[in-house]
Formats: structure tokens, sequence, C-alpha cells
């Protein structure tokens, strides 16, 4: 049980959540409350005093296209987007996480500002180069403010969000959605865990971009990777040997593909990947290696 | 015979609906008011000293009626055959997740509140991971004081070191077997403990009254066992004690034992008066009440070159972590089967229950066989790869049948199941003989198959009981009582269904009691081993027969005949040779009312009793004796796919068929078997607790600690062979555990297959496979 005693607020306006949050010191905003429920009841450190739910914000709740682009609701359920399938990435990269009941309770806002290190749905959101909309809590006689931004400039392994500051919702441009893409997720055994590795690929024209989770502790894409991506990619053309090969080829990496960056480079870029009880960081290249080479066969 | 026989018919179970429904009260759904809440601290620690542990601000805290921690009892052990365990750590913790300390609360958010302000200071001490390591010479002692533990005498630790018992087999002359054999192989295998996850955490409500009476409500598969260890434990008589179990979410062994019950009735003593609610979370579930053990196994198999198994050189080191519980009985069953389902003339094995500072370890599905199975079955594979012979060829040579010696020297009788026949259908499904065995498919994804064959007997004490008693409502319908728990197995609808063939009656006029109460039912050893239908079953046969001669004593009269020319079938008792001069039963089961108002007879009640016959204990130096009562025999076989990139492995059909006697409830066995195959593949591909380097656990919650979900199974197959066991209800043996025995080998076999290497750890995780593959690469 969680054996604080704690305030419930139910907003139905963005500014009554943050004017809640400046009212009520420690509140935690709720929307999926998974993370919430399992911190509050296994973490005696974990301080909970109100919550502040989120999910009668209207708009916090849009899932439309308006204004030249999509915009979904941060207390959007990932079960909800994914079924809108407007953005066929993000449900595709949605629908690995979890199980369906706990798709239903889970919201995109949640799984982005969360604790847990995954984040999946960043992935299609930093490759749409999709943008935020926040809500700052007003300081003494300013009041409280919304932003729009790029998702890539507030998000550095994580969301940088300022105290109080609440994600009300994403919107993605409408020719992302369009894009070839590709998608991929390993896990250490069954498909209801968190992932080893997921990777989520778009191609814009020749330009490949390229966002991994569970590699590293956070998310991760990188224009230096996406660099190495597009060029890897386009050399496939001209040279047999270095068209990148099926992941059920299994083959050790053409030396072309080395000598000129290729597949290693890539790796290399990424940096020291992440072990831990799940897996290997040895384990981890390799399935990276695997779904590059058949993510990209996707996107040829 | 009777024409109406539902026997073999799957019938809907009675429970079904309450279950299905939602509305089905477990222990934990009983609500008293006034009921003390508790909350448990747990040990972050595998192995330290306790220093130091500061309760007063808890003890201060709002709401709280009491902390309590190891030294409030410092003389309590528990234990099943050995009392080895305080009921809160004592000095020393011994493994990730001991208690260590109890806050008693007025509710639930007061005990866990106060529960933060216990603060325990801890010195760590080395801490052991795996039975080798705690046999290595310098190890520390985890139970110095081993040689004082109350015990039975079936169980042999051996002080000073951290054995918590041997058993050893000892059968004609191995030496000689190993020194004329042509090809000798070694195998070596492990795997680490883990959990049942059974849906139903454990809990325990104990209340002590006014009247010195202790009554326990507990989520247990055994009753009577807890009244009697409970009684032990606490130098209180069997009378002074009562033990209560509903239905239960699941056990899988886990709740056999003696659990929560002790420090839940040590509490209420200290309230008399005032029910004490222990409960695990499911965290507490996984770490902190016992789960399976682990294994290291070598085993050492010498053949002739066709084949024929000459001596087996086994050793079986389980770990039993932290606590003996019901893992030195784990490990005696499993040296009483070690060969497996084989023919071995020539045997030495020992095998040891080893303390180590992993979460300790209790009864789990199998028993002890899915172990021992895995570590032979590996043998046996070695073996057939070496002889380049067929896997299954070699399996068949050996089969046990009628007339050899199992490895404690007692012969198998005329009771012996076909274990050919159980193989020939397994192949005959796999198509095993009309393919190659390894396939790659277009796509680079490799399909190997792998077939095994298990045994299976009850580890159950020589005089294991069952009773019965038959009662009847107005309505001349029977209710069977007996200490039978309903554990999800379904055991009560297939006595349901014995007792109706016995009565010859409708099934709906049979009914049987839920819940078990250890001052009403009828003594029963526990819902375990697989033995309940086969137990309880003879002794609800026993019942039947019984209420029969007082059916007949009283029907005789207003019938005016002799008692032994009556007979009772279809709700009717009725002159054998005259069918139509009868007395329905409603008229005779509460006695005979006369026209004129005079009465005879009284009502009706059938008493039953089965107690197993003719075992032994096994002699200390040579293991001989008969401890088991029926085996059952059987062959699995899967057919994975394994794809070569990252090592992923998924299992595309499993099959099984095992010789059970006689199949009461077709969809019902069906299901257990499913079940067990089910457990089989999460316990040989995805479960077991992963540990640091100082064997804390790493994936103590259900988010890291992954079993077969629906959705990741396979293409059940499975068939019965029904070779009578004649002292079974109508022919039946034992099924429910069974299933589960052969999968780790079978999976294994085909899994090395596909990798082109062997595989001797579980579980074997697709990183597992890949590496392997990398390493044979190379």
């Amino acid at each position: 049980m969680i054996a604080a005693d704690v305030s419930y607020l139910c907003p139905d306006t963005a500014e009554e959540a943050v004017d809640a949050w400046r009212r009520h010191a420690g509140a935690r905003y709720l929307a999926g409350g998974t993370e919430i429920a399992t911190a509050a009841r296994r973490t005696a450190a974990f301080d909970l005093r109100a919550c502040i739910d989120i999910k009668r914000i209207a708009e916090a709740n849009v899932h439309e296209i308006c204004g030249g682009c999509l915009r979904l609701g941060a207390a959007l359920s990932l079960s909800d987007v994914a079924a809108g399938d407007a953005f066929p990435l993000l449900g595709a990269v949605l629908r690995g996480i979890a199980d369906r009941t706990v798709r239903n309770r889970l919201t995109l806002g949640g799984n982005l500002a969360g604790l847990l290190p995954y984040r999946e749905a960043a992935l299609p959101l930093l490759l749409a180069d999709a943008s935020i909309l926040t809500i700052v809590p007003g300081k003494g006689e300013i009041p409280s403010a919304r932003q729009e931004r790029p998702l890539r400039e507030i998000f550095d392994k994580r969301l940088v969000l300022a105290p109080g500051e609440l994600v009300l919702s994403f919107c993605v441009p409408l020719d992302a959605p369009e894009w070839p893409w590709s998608h991929y997720r390993r896990t250490r055994t069954g498909e209801v865990d968190y992932p080893l590795v997921t990777t989520a690929m778009v191609r814009v024209g020749d330009a490949i971009r390229f966002a991994v989770a569970g590699a590293h502790p956070y998310p991760f894409r990188s224009d230096a990777v996406d660099a190495l991506l597009t060029e890897w990619f386009a050399a496939r053309g001209t040279d047999e040997e270095n068209s990148p090969p099926s992941a059920a080829q299994n083959g050790p990496d053409s030396p072309t593909a080395q000598g000129r960056g290729g597949l290693e480079a890539i790796i290399a870029a990424l940096g020291p990947l992440r072990a831990d009880a799940r897996a290997s960081a040895e384990y981890r290249v390799q399935l990276l290696k695997n779904l590059i080479r058949a993510g990209l066969e996707d996107l040829a | 015979m009777n024409p109406a026989s539902h026997l073999g018919t799957s019938p809907i179970r009675t429970d079904a609906p309450a279950k299905v429904r939602g509305t089905l009260r477990y222990t934990d759904d009983l609500i008293r008011p006034g009921t003390l809440q508790t909350a448990v601290l747990f040990s972050p620690l595998a192995h330290a000293e306790i220093q130091k542990i500061e309760t007063a601000a808890a003890a201060a805290a709002p709401g709280v009626r009491g902390v309590f921690t190891g030294a409030d009892w410092p003389d309590v052990l528990i234990g099943l055959y050995m009392g080895d365990k305080p009921p809160l750590a004592r000095g020393k913790v011994r493994y990730h997740g001991e208690p260590v300390a109890v806050v008693v609360a007025d509710d639930e958010a007061c005990a866990l509140n106060a529960l933060r302000l216990v603060k325990v200071e801890y010195a760590p001490l080395p801490a052991l991971g795996s039975p080798r390591e705690a046999l290595a010479p310098g190890a520390p002692i985890l139970h110095p004081e081993l040689a004082t533990y109350a015990k039975i005498p079936d169980i042999l630790p051996e002080p000073g070191t951290n054995v918590a018992n041997r058993t050893k087999i000892r059968k004609g002359d191995p030496a000689q077997a190993f020194a004329a054999a042509d090809v000798v192989v070694e195998s070596e295998c492990a795997f680490p403990p883990g959990n049942h996850v059974a849906m139903e955490p454990r809990v325990a409500i104990a209340e002590y009254g006014a009247d010195g009476r202790l009554e326990i409500d507990s989520s247990t598969q055994s009753p009577f066992e807890v009244r009697n260890l409970l009684a032990r434990a606490l130098g209180m008589p069997e009378r002074r004690i009562v033990v209560r179990a509903g239905p239960i979410g699941g056990g899988f062994g886990g709740k056999a034992g003696i659990m929560l019950e002790p420090l839940a009735a040590l509490l209420a003593m200290r309230f008399p008066g005032r029910p004490v609610r222990l409960a695990n979370t499911r965290e507490a579930d996984l770490l902190s009440s016992p789960g399976r053990p682990g294994l290291q196994a070598r085993v050492k198999l010498a053949a002739r070159a066709d084949g024929t198994l000459l001596g087996a050189d086994i050793e079986f080191l389980f770990d039993s972590g932290g606590y003996a519980d019901y893992a030195v009985n784990v490990s005696r069953a499993a040296a009483i089967s070690c060969t497996g389902p084989y023919n071995v003339p020539n045997l030495k094995t020992d095998s040891l229950c080893v303390y180590t500072n992993h979460p300790f370890a209790t009864a789990f599905r199998g028993f002890g066989h899915i172990e021992l199975s895995y570590a032979t079955e590996r043998a046996m594979d070695l073996l057939a790869e070496r002889l380049q012979m067929d896997p299954a060829d070699l399996r068949l040579k050996n089969a046990i049948r009628r007339g050899d010696l199992t490895p404690t020297g007692a012969p198998m009788d005329e009771n012996t199941g076909d274990l050919p026949a159980c193989l020939a259908r397994v192949r005959k499904r796999l198509a095993w003989d009309a393919q190659p065995h390894r396939v790659v498919q277009p796509d680079g994804k490799i399909r190997a198959k792998g077939i095994s064959c298990f045994w299976k007997a009850p580890a159950i004490p020589t005089f294991t009981d069952a009773g019965a008693v038959l009662y009847f409502a107005e309505d001349g319908s029977a209710t069977l009582g007996t200490g039978v728990i309903e554990i999800g197995q379904g055991a009560h609808e297939g006595l349901r269904m014995l007792v109706a063939e016995a009565l010859q009656t409708d099934l709906d006029r049979v009914h049987v009691t839920r819940a078990v109460d250890t001052d009403r039912s009828p003594h029963d050893w526990a819902t375990a081993a697989s033995r309940s239908l086969f137990m309880a079953g003879r002794a609800a046969l026993e019942a039947v027969a019984d209420a029969v001669v007082q059916i007949q004593r009283t029907a005789a009269v207003p019938l005016q005949c002799r008692p032994e020319d009556l007979d009772v079938a279809g709700g009717r008792v009725f002159v054998r040779a005259e069918p139509a001069r009868f007395l329905p039963l409603e008229k005779v089961v509460l006695g005979y009312v006369y026209p004129n108002g005079n009465a005879i007879g009284g009502p009706v009640v059938g008493r039953g009793r089965y107690i197993t016959p003719d075992l032994t204990g096994l002699d200390p130096d040579t293991g001989a004796g008969k401890p088991w009562l029926e085996w059952t025999l059987g062959a699995e076989g899967v057919e994975v796919e394994v794809d070569p990139a990252d090592g992923a492995i998924r299992v595309l059909q499993a099959a099984c068929a095992m010789d059970v006697g006689k199949v009461v409830h077709p969809a019902l066995a069906r299901g257990q078997v499913v079940g067990a195959m089910a457990m089989g593949i999460g316990y040989s591909l995805c479960e077991g607790f992963v540990f640091d380097a100082r064997q804390v656990v790493q994936n103590g919650s259900l988010r890291d600690y992954k079993i077969l979900r629906y959705g990741e199974e396979p293409d059940y197959f499975v068939d019965f062979v029904e070779t009578p066991q004649h002292d079974g209800p109508y022919g039946l043996r034992g099924l429910g555990e069974q299933g589960i025995v052969g999968m780790p080998g079978c999976l294994s076999q085909a899994a090395s297959l596909a990798v082109g290497a062997h595989l001797a750890e579980l579980p074997m995780t697709p990183e597992v496979l890949w590496k392997k593959m990398q390493e044979s690469a190379r």
C-alpha cells in the first residue's frame, strides 16, 4: 500500500494545474500513475504528498491534426495514440511498450517524463523533429506561461524541465508520418519487458535519421550518427560488398564497410553501451548491428 | 459397470464461475474487524552481522502497538525437517530479503510509516554464491549450530560444514561398471535458484484467543503440517491450534511448508484477542518467502558401445539458500530418483543440500525431479552424441521396465507405466523419425527438435495419510469432506467424479467441501506430491463403501430383504434381483421414517481412510529401501527455432505423453500438463534469480523477474497412456506436477542442436545462446 496521506487534485485546465503545483509543496503531476504507484509503494524515500491529475485537462488530451501538424496530448494513453495510427512509426514504437492492459494506463507524456531510462516514445518524436508544448508555473506576480519549443532543444537524455513545468502536448510535422520508417525492439527474453535495444529509423530523402533506446541509460539521437548512417546508406548502391547485409545473414562486417567507416564506426559513435542484469554491452552491440542493418534494408 | 459413468468426460468444474468472475474468496479476502496490521523490514544484504537494531523511534510512532526483532524470541527455531530458522533474523542475516524486524500497528499505513524509523546497522560478511563455493575449504560456515538443530532421522546434516543434508545411494559395483565400459561421459550443468511466482502472494492471519487457542487462517497447501510444525516450534500441543485454509491462488509447492504462520502466531500471542495479519507484498513473496532451489550437478555415465547403461556416478549439489526448509527433502527425493527413468544397475550417488547466501528454497513443482532430470538428460545427450546414436533410441534402449531395480534397489512392480509407448507417441508427434532434427530455414533461422524422458515418484513420509468423510443432505445428495486444498489443480472436481462414480449417481448430487479446517476436516498429510486424487480418492471410495453399508442396513428393513442383496445406484437403493423394489436415497440417508412416524437408521456418515502401505526409509549408507509409492513415467519433446543473428529462441511445439493409469477428467488433466509444460519452458528459457557479486538479488520484482506469458507459448500436444495403477482409484496415478520434469532436458537438447554446442546452464536466454554460437564459431 501507499502509506502516505496524499492530496488528490484534479484540475480542468493547464493554468489550474500549475497553480495547484505552486500551492502544494512537493506536488507531483499524475498521469498514468504506474511509476508513482510503484515508487511510493516500494521506496521509503519517495516523497508523495499531493498528486495533480492531468488527465482531465482538455489540452493534454488533444489528438488531432490542426495548424499543419499532428498534435498529441501528453495525457493520451499509449493505447489511444497507437490506435489513432496518424504516425505509424510512433504507433509501432508504442505498441512495443509493456502490454496492452498497461498501455491503457501509460501516457505519452509520462513515458517521456518518467524516471525509467527507456522513454521509447521519445524516439519517433526526436526523429520527427517534433515540438513540445509546456506550461511553466508563474512566479510571484508573473503569470504562468506556455512555451512551444523543438523537443530536441529540451531533450538532453531526458526532458529538461523547469520546476513545476507541465508537458501538455507534442506537435509532429505532417510530413514526418510520410517518411519511410523502421522500428525494431529486442528484449532479454519475452516481449513484455524493458528493451535491451529499441531502434527507430526514418529516411528523409537520402538522409537517414536514427534514434535508439535501451542501449544507453537514456534515449539517444545524434547528428553525427545520422551523418555516418546516411553516408553508409548512400554507399550501398555503388558497392555491392558494402551494402548493409540482412540481419539473418549474420556475416562478418565487410572489410570495405569498415574501411570507410561503416558499421563499426557507427557503433563507435554511439559511445559505450549499457551493461546491466539484463544483458552485456557486447550483446547490445550485436543487437544494434543487426537492427541497424535490418533498418537500413527496410528503408532502401 | 456404470452405464452413466462420468469418468473420462470433462464437466465444467464447480468453482469455475466464481474464479472467472473474481468472486471466489481467498485467504486475504477475509477481513475481520480489529485486525492488527504488520510491516516487515527485510535485509538488504545477503550475509551480514546485525550489529544494532534501533526500534525506539518506530515504537513511539502513532498507531504502533509493538516493534519486534529476533531478540524477542531467542529460543524459537522453525523448520520442516530441521529447525534452523528463527522467525526473525538473530545475530546475522543469511540472505537478501530475510525478515529482520516487524512493526505491529492499528493499520497498515501506521505500520509502514513506523517501519521507516527502524534503523539497522550491519557488518557485511563474505557471501556464498553457489554450493561449490559453500563446500570449498575455508568457506564461512553459515550454521555453526547445525549439530544442535532438532531434525527428523531421514535428514543427515554434516555439522561443521554447509551441508544441510547428504543422501547416499550405492547400488551394485559402479567401479567395476566404469572399468568395463566401452564409453564414459561426464556432464556438468547448473542453474540458479528462482521462484514459484504463484498468483496469490502468501498471507497468514493469526489470533490467540482468551481460551488459549491459536487460530490461523493461511494460504497454505498443508494445514495439518502447519498445525503440527507450529506445535513443535511453539511448544504448544496440537489441540490448542486450529489452521484453516480456503482455496489458494496457486502454490506450486511454495505453500507446502511452513511460511508466515509462525511469526504471525508469535505476534498474535503478544496481542491476545486481536487477529494479526502478516501478508506478503509481491516483492516479499519473491525474495523473503522461500522459492525453489538452484543446482550444480555432475553426472558420469558408463555404457556399452551399443548404448546399454552400465553405471552412473552422480553428484547433485542443491542450492538451499540460507535455510533448509523443504530443500533437504528435495535433495533426498532427487537421490531416490537420481537416474531418471533408466535402468542403471550400478550406481554411486551423493545428493547434497547445501547452505548458501541465496534466498532459501522449499518445495517446487517436480520436487527434485526437474533438477535430476535436467542433469541426467544432459548426460544422456552427451552419451548419445559420443555413440552417434539417436537420443530417443538411447532412451528407449535403457527405458526402465517392470522388474528393473530403481536406484534404491526396490523393483518396479506390475504397475509400471509404459515408457516406450509414451516415447513412441512423442516421436510420432514430432515426426522424429521422418524428418531431420535440425533444419536451416530459408530465412536463416534454425529449427531443431529435442526429446526427453522423465519419471516422478511422490516424495512423502512412509505414513502419508488421507481421511474422508461422506455425509448426506435431505435431498439425498452427498457431501465429501477431505483435507485436500483447492490450489487450482481441480482435485476437488476429480474427487467429486470418483464419488459420483462409486455411488453411481449424477455429478450434481455430489458436493466436495471447499474449505479445510483442522478442527473439522479429516486428517490429510498435505496437498502436495501429486497425491491428492490418488490418496484422498482412495479414502473417498472407502467412505462411499462405508456409507453404502449403512444405507443397505437401513433400507433392508422396510424393503424386507438382506442388506447384502441391496445395490445403490441412480439415487436409489434397490433389491439387486428385483430393481422395482427400491427406495429413493433421500428416504434412507438421514434415516427411514415409516408412515406412522416411527424412524430407524439415522444419518449416514461414511468414513474412509488411507495410509501408504509398505514404504520404508533409506539405509543411510546405501540408500536401500522402498520410499516410493508409484511412478509416473512419460516422454516430452519440443521443436524450437533459434535465430543465429541474436540467439532469439522460440518454442514452436511441445509434446508430452505420460502414463497416468486412468484419465478421470481429460480437460483438467490436460490443463495440469500444459500448465506444467509452460512452467518448464519458463524455467528453462527465462526464469531464475540474477545476483550481484555480494549475492544481492538483482531481479526481485516482476518488472525484472520474467515468467512465461500467455502468447509466448507453443502448440501443445498432450497424450495419455493408461496402464492401470492397481492400487489407485479406478487405476489412476498422479499427474499434477510431472509435465514440468522433462522440459529442461528436451529444450536443452533442441537448443544445443540448434546452436551447435552443448548447453549446460539455465536459463537459456537469447544472449546465452548467442554467446555459445560465438564461442563455437571461434
